[in-house]
């Protein structure tokens, strides 16, 4: 393979997919797709807990340009970024 | 004797906001412990008085230049008396307590009784100076308040040396509920401690125990912690020290002691439990009261800490989509394997800050010019992320 193959094929991989990070750990999604606030939540903890009362805070900076910085709440969602940042906790404690 | 003169009197005022130990009594001005000199060139404190002429309760001109002294004549530097201010008039008694022992004269056009006041120190205690660069007049006394002065027990001198007193005193009166003296309860009440509210009302059932040392402020001794004192009683007795109208309940609320929120103004919710809380912020809601839902997430990732710490403001105006930011998660999931109760000092801290700032904020203290709903702190990126009305 050529170094040109490599860059072509790079080149194809960056336009399907971005990574943003999630708690701090990267992750790669889908380019130029919006992701809800269910996937957010299971990007950050693989096998959420359900129930009444189990309810998590989304917030994310570095998004898109008209909204760089935000929350989500269940239904919602947002356009992802390549390096948009996204803060997923359940904020019960005081 | 009243110092409602001082706070009234912008010339009064600045003598007390640079630390000048003064007083008011019997229609007089009194400045105490100012440093002059004897005769044996020896350092020795004074009382400077002026009459006082009050329009109402605010300092006028002052109608004579001249003023009087409690204490042996004061000298120059070299032991040599001040015989420029010298007057010769006898010992008086000028009110009961109030003795001048002489009369001093320096005349001027005094502009306002800090002109006055200062001038004559300016003679006397200049001269002690150059014996000691560091004896002054401004000792910055602790002035105590009375029952119906102030809700603080001594004054606020921080706010009149900011000359910031009209915009703090929109939150005089208020009556502020604290639910919750967990970390962040505890450092809320740290703050509003120090404003002029005229009640904070502290509910809580819990005992104050080893960990609740290390996310409140202060360092408790061994002995308090052992004597396992309720949390409610002991925050009341430490920020009783400082002011008035700290009312405490030894519970934690639940819907059958509901009414015991009844008649405040604003709450602040600190509440770890999730169904409780919903049901106090329904009977909070129904009742029109606005608050402030406090609420921290911290995870472990990768070895490294992580999370949001987060604010959600409900008024008549927002409590719809403040609804959406609330955290009912129940505190002791036990299933759940991401259940964390991760809470740290400073975090509590910043929880509590940005609480108290958003509460200042709603009754017209800082400006808001988003009308802030929601406000969460990333700790990783240390970005703050807000969501509000405007």
């Amino acid at each position: 393979m050529s170094s040109e193959d490599v860059k072509e094929h790079s080149k194809a991989e960056e336009t399907k997919t971005v990574t943003i990070i999630v708690n701090g750990r990267a992750k790669t999604v889908p380019k130029n797709e919006e992701i809800t606030f269910d996937q957010v939540v299971s990007l950050a903890f693989p096998n959420p807990p359900s129930g009444d009362g189990i309810q998590f805070t989304v917030q994310y900076t570095r998004g898109q340009g008209n909204k760089p910085a935000g929350t989500l709440v269940e239904g919602q969602s947002v356009k992802v970024k390549d390096g948009m940042e996204f803060d997923v906790t359940s904020t019960n404690r005081s | 004797m009243s110092r409602r003169p001082i706070a009234l009197s912008p010339d009064l005022l600045r003598l007390q906001n640079e630390g000048y130990d003064i007083d008011i009594g019997d229609g007089f001005l009194l400045v105490r412990d100012v440093p002059f000199i004897d005769s044996q060139r020896a350092v020795r404190r004074g009382m400077l008085i002026s009459t006082l002429k009050l329009s109402g309760d605010i300092a006028e001109k002052p109608d004579t230049h001249v003023c009087y002294w409690t204490g042996t004549h004061p000298c120059h530097a070299d032991g040599s008396k001040i015989s420029s201010i010298e007057n010769s008039s006898a010992p008086q008694d000028l009110a009961p307590g109030v003795r001048a022992d002489f009369t001093f004269s320096a005349k001027a056009d005094y502009r306002d009784y800090y002109h006055k006041m200062t001038t004559y120190m300016g003679r006397i205690s200049g001269e002690a100076a150059k014996l000691d660069p560091s004896v002054t007049a401004c000792t910055f006394p602790v002035i105590p308040t009375g029952e119906n002065e102030s809700v603080f027990k001594y004054i606020d001198t921080a706010t009149s040396r900011a000359g910031i007193g009209v915009i703090n005193a929109r939150l005089d009166g208020l009556r502020i509920g604290i639910a919750g003296l967990g970390g962040t309860g505890s450092y809320i009440l740290d703050f509003v401690a120090k404003t002029c509210v005229a009640e904070i009302r502290l509910f809580d059932g819990d005992i104050f125990s080893q960990h609740n040392a290390f996310r409140s402020p202060g360092a408790p001794s061994i002995e308090e912690l052992q004597a396992k004192p309720q949390k409610v009683t002991r925050f009341a007795a430490i920020y009783s020290n400082m002011r008035r109208g700290i009312t405490v309940h030894d519970a934690f609320l639940e819907p059958d002691n509901f009414a015991l929120l009844d008649g405040l103004d604003f709450i602040f919710v600190c509440m770890d439990v999730g169904s409780t809380k919903r049901a106090l912020i329904e009977h909070v809601v129904n009742r029109g009261v606005p608050f402030i839902d406090v609420g921290m997430g911290v995870v472990v990732n990768d070895g490294r800490l992580s999370g949001i710490v987060r604010t959600t403001t409900s008024t008549a105006d927002t409590r719809d989509s403040a609804a959406r930011h609330i955290s009912f998660a129940e505190g002791d999931v036990g299933a759940n394997e991401y259940s964390s109760n991760i809470q740290i000092a400073e975090l509590n801290a910043l929880n509590a800050a940005m609480a108290v700032i958003r509460w200042k904020k709603l009754f017209g203290v800082y400006n808001d010019t988003r009308k802030e709903v929601y406000a969460g702190y990333s700790l990783a990126s240390g970005e703050t992320v807000v969501e509000g009305l405007a």
